[in-house]
């Protein structure tokens, strides 16, 4: 494959999409993880049960069916995004989900006497889930949320099924226009994925080290 | 012809979709459960050379998309003189990929087995491979069921990505009565209430499993 400058501008396209993409959906995610997960240890049951249906609803079908629902039916009822809004939504939404379980988990995790000293101090219950519980539960959190943000960049894929010229879409346009073989061309995509997930694990990991320091013995965490 | 007509009149269409996506989503796990059982117990001996191709092949299939992978398998396999049906290919893509969850799993669980079982085998004068197969590995198995269970789920559910490698299962189905009737939201949402109807409840199973194990070592622990 000759690297022409048609190919290297559709490549740093690709890539510019995808890393958008990813970037955005993360910055989607993240946020939302931390507000539905702490809604799900919420005292009140109608707020808990709104919380468990926004995170079973989005984990009872996989993001491909999701990301086609969103492209083909949100226009019929009057919601048009471009497609690459309508894929960051729905990944950043389905990242949520999964991202709040990890965080509802980690908060679950933290003794309850943190929960009860924080109250006994007379503050609010807010205060203490932000400031003693959560603090605490962040380590717990990390792994999980190194894999979400793997899984926002492999989703990323998935936008070339509606139209985004990420890599995948621009490895399928190459490849039909004949400058690339298919399988040569795939199997090197798969190389770049990998390598750009690299990235996030180095900065998980850092992150991870950073978070140590607010390690606690009051946190039961999983034998591993 | 009214919506609830017409999606009543495409039942037919939809159940084949959804025998496809069963079938493929057995023979997929089928694939992830053998292979993945390999790749754990390769990292568990931890055989020199093989142990580190074992972790990067787990790392490299959950690094990477699995539209892409499946896309590798479509191309690249007839290159190589092995001409599969679409959905052969598709059922390979998905096992390869859910066997580097699965190989995680059962690597938790055979990790789990107190090393004092290992020992027991040798001094019984069993070899490595008969010492897997009847003392370990049963006793690896109950706990990690609930792991293999979440990855059952999660495979019937990605069973959607066969359609873009011309399968004709419940996404694929649905798109091609889609894109004929232009019945878009009607369709499309029955297939999404189809998917959850089917894995809501059965995550439900697992939790209840989960937590029935999560109590049985406690118990074991207490005794």
């Amino acid at each position: 494959m000759r690297l022409s400058p048609y190919v290297i501008h559709s490549a740093l396209v690709g890539l510019y999409y995808t890393v958008i993409a990813t970037v955005l959906s993360c910055c989607l995610a993240f946020p939302i993880a931390f507000i539905v997960g702490i809604l799900r240890v919420s005292r009140s049951r109608t707020v808990r049960g709104c919380a468990m249906v926004y995170v079973e609803g989005i984990r009872g079908a996989s993001p491909i069916v999701e990301l086609y629902w969103a492209f083909f039916v949100l226009p019929l009822i009057g919601i048009r995004f471009p497609p690459l809004e309508v894929g960051v939504l729905v990944l950043g939404l389905v990242g949520g989900a999964y991202a709040s379980e990890a965080v509802r988990g980690a908060l679950l995790a933290v003794d309850r006497g943190q929960w009860e000293a924080g109250l006994s101090l007379s503050m609010s219950r807010s205060s203490t889930v932000l400031r003693i519980v959560l603090p605490q539960a962040i380590p717990t959190m990390l792994p999980i949320f190194q894999n979400v943000a793997i899984d926002m960049l492999k989703g990323t894929s998935l936008l070339s099924l509606v139209t985004v010229t990420e890599l995948t879409r621009t490895a399928n346009e190459l490849g039909t226009v004949g400058v690339m073989s298919f399988s040569s061309g795939y199997g090197a995509l798969l190389v770049i994925y990998f390598l750009l997930s690299l990235p996030i694990m180095a900065g998980m990991a850092k992150l991870e080290k950073y978070t140590a320091r607010y390690q606690s013995k009051f946190v039961r965490r999983p034998r591993s | 012809m009214g919506t609830a007509a017409y999606l009543w009149s495409v039942r037919s269409q939809m159940a084949q979709g959804l025998v496809i996506t069963l079938e493929a989503t057995g023979a997929g796990m089928a694939i992830a459960l053998t292979v993945g059982l390999g790749i754990a117990v390769i990292r568990v001996l931890k055989l020199p050379g093989l142990s580190q191709v074992a972790r990067f092949y787990i790392l490299f299939f959950r690094n990477t998309p699995l539209l892409v992978q499946l896309y590798v398998w479509y191309y690249v396999l007839p290159q190589y003189g092995i001409v599969l049906s679409a959905f052969l290919v598709g059922v390979v893509g998905l096992g390869i990929q859910f066997s580097a969850y699965t190989a995680e799993v059962y690597r938790a669980g055979l990790e789990q087995v107190p090393r004092g079982q290992w020992e027991a085998g040798s001094a019984l004068g069993l070899r490595t491979a008969a010492i897997l197969r009847s003392i370990i590995i049963p006793q690896a198995f109950r706990p990690i069921v609930p792991g293999l269970g979440n990855y059952l789920i999660s495979m019937f559910k990605d069973s959607a990505y066969l359609s873009v490698v011309t399968v004709f299962e419940l996404l694929g189905t649905t798109e091609q009565l889609a894109a004929s009737s232009f019945r878009y939201t009607a369709l499309f949402t029955l297939l999404g209430v189809i998917y959850f109807s089917l894995s809501y409840p059965a995550s439900v199973c697992v939790r209840v499993l989960e937590r029935r194990a999560a109590r049985g070592r406690q118990n074991a622990l207490r005794s």
